[in-house]
């Protein structure tokens, strides 16, 4: 099994679809469709932080509450919603002090990784010009947990001979 | 070209104490020492870095061998070098010098959190102080640490005991955990009909040390976990307007910079 790790950031593009963002959703969309194949192999797991994200910046109503039940607490075989589990917060904990400025939803993430042995950790997060020091693509080839390989943190991207019906 | 071999031109990290280093991370520093002066000449000079470091066995350090720079150049880059160091153990993220990027202060930290998790070290470059890095007290861990949090496990619902103390075993969804939960008795009725199924059951997780959920107790409740009405690719854009006129980094950055402790 793969398992890949996924930030919040990547559902709330694919949930928005914004015109402006559509090269991404198309990737998204992409992953999305090969992990949900019966044959695949690929396990998404994402914290249960990522569902404290999936805030919308005005209205909380019911079609948002539908749509995230729908996404993340039905039986799909392909995606493992992880809770922040008291190890999770001691390593947390841990990282920050060594890497001030982390933000704590950022360390959250990048530890539920690598406990949780993903291959990689999808992120837009330092996808831009902006990117800072402690934005999580900073943290590609970095250890952060003792006796854990170091993260694999990478921007998607679409897949060689992938093809994907625009509309 | 000249050839610089004044030992002044030199960064040194040594142990405070006389003990010998592995060689692993004496190896592994000198790679990443001579990777950030690299990288702090490149951003002072804006061509490709011409200073050659060698490598000393006698401590770990690095010095200018052969080289176009001239002296005063060379005492720059082992300037911000230091710099850096004292940067990433007092300073603020503004007190970075201008030479370093990302993956300049990046290198900053993997040596010293190296340093950190082995001794006490000093750092010495040419006419500044010597700064010492402190590592940080290794934690006394609990030789079978477990921890344990009220919280949930999902996976699927398989053999079913009732006799003595009656439990039933989750595998886990996304992992190789077998969790064994115990249950009261007016449960077995419900248990039963549960058997194979996906279901999702809250109580007093206990966890191995690595993280890996052992043993549920305490259930609180235990339900089916419902099967999806639709691909999910049928979710795309399905909650338009999340994040108003924001783009999804803009977002996201502000719902996280809010969170950070300096």
């Amino acid at each position: 099994m793969i398992k890949e790790y996924w930030d919040t950031n990547l559902f709330i593009s694919y949930l928005n679809d914004k015109p402006e963002e559509k090269d991404k959703v198309d990737i998204i969309e992409t992953f999305i469709r090969k992990a949900e194949k019966a044959s695949s192999n690929i396990l998404i797991v994402v914290s249960t932080i990522v569902l404290c994200e999936l805030q919308p910046r005005d209205t909380y109503n019911q079609l948002h509450y539908q749509e995230l039940r729908e996404l993340f607490y039905t039986a799909r075989h392909f995606i493992k919603v992880q809770a922040l589990t008291p190890r999770i917060a001691d390593e947390v904990s841990k990282l920050r002090t060594e890497h001030k400025g982390l933000a704590l939803t950022d360390a959250i993430h990048m530890v539920t990784a690598s406990l949780e042995d993903c291959s990689v950790l999808y992120t837009f997060n330092g996808d831009s010009n902006r990117r800072r020091p402690t934005d999580m693509l900073s943290f590609d080839g970095v250890s952060i947990i003792e006796g854990k390989p170091p993260l694999n943190v990478k921007i998607p991207e679409m897949p060689l001979g992938s093809q994907l019906r625009l509309t | 070209m000249s050839e610089i071999t004044d030992d002044n031109y030199k960064l040194t990290i040594k142990s405070e104490l006389p003990a010998e280093l592995p060689l692993k991370f004496f190896e592994a520093m000198l790679d990443d020492l001579k990777l950030l002066l690299s990288r702090i000449e490149f951003a002072h000079t804006g061509d490709q870095p011409q200073a050659s470091w060698k490598v000393e066995t006698d401590g770990i350090y690095v010095a200018a061998s052969v080289n176009g720079l001239q002296g005063e150049q060379l005492k720059e880059i082992l300037w911000d070098a230091y710099a850096g160091f004292q940067v990433n153990e007092y300073g603020q993220e503004e007190d970075w010098p201008k030479s370093y990027d990302e993956d300049a202060k990046q290198v900053v930290k993997r040596i010293a959190n190296r340093v950190k998790k082995s001794r006490p070290m000093i750092v010495q470059v040419i006419e500044r102080e010597p700064l010492r890095i402190t590592p940080t007290a290794p934690i006394k861990r609990e030789k079978h640490e477990k921890y344990r949090a009220w919280s949930s496990i999902e996976g699927t619902l398989d053999v079913i005991s009732v006799h003595g103390r009656p439990f039933f075993v989750l595998y886990e969804h996304g992992s190789t955990s077998r969790v064994r939960c115990t249950f009261p008795d007016d449960w077995t009725e419900k248990i039963v009909k549960l058997l194979g199924k996906r279901v999702i059951a809250e109580g007093l997780v206990y966890y191995k040390h690595s993280g890996e959920p052992e043993r549920l107790s305490n259930p609180t409740s235990i339900d089916p976990v419902p099967e999806p009405s639709s691909e999910i690719s049928a979710l795309r854009g399905a909650v338009r307007g999340m994040t108003g006129d924001l783009s999804t980094y803009d977002y996201v950055q502000r719902l996280r910079e809010k969170d950070k402790i300096d």
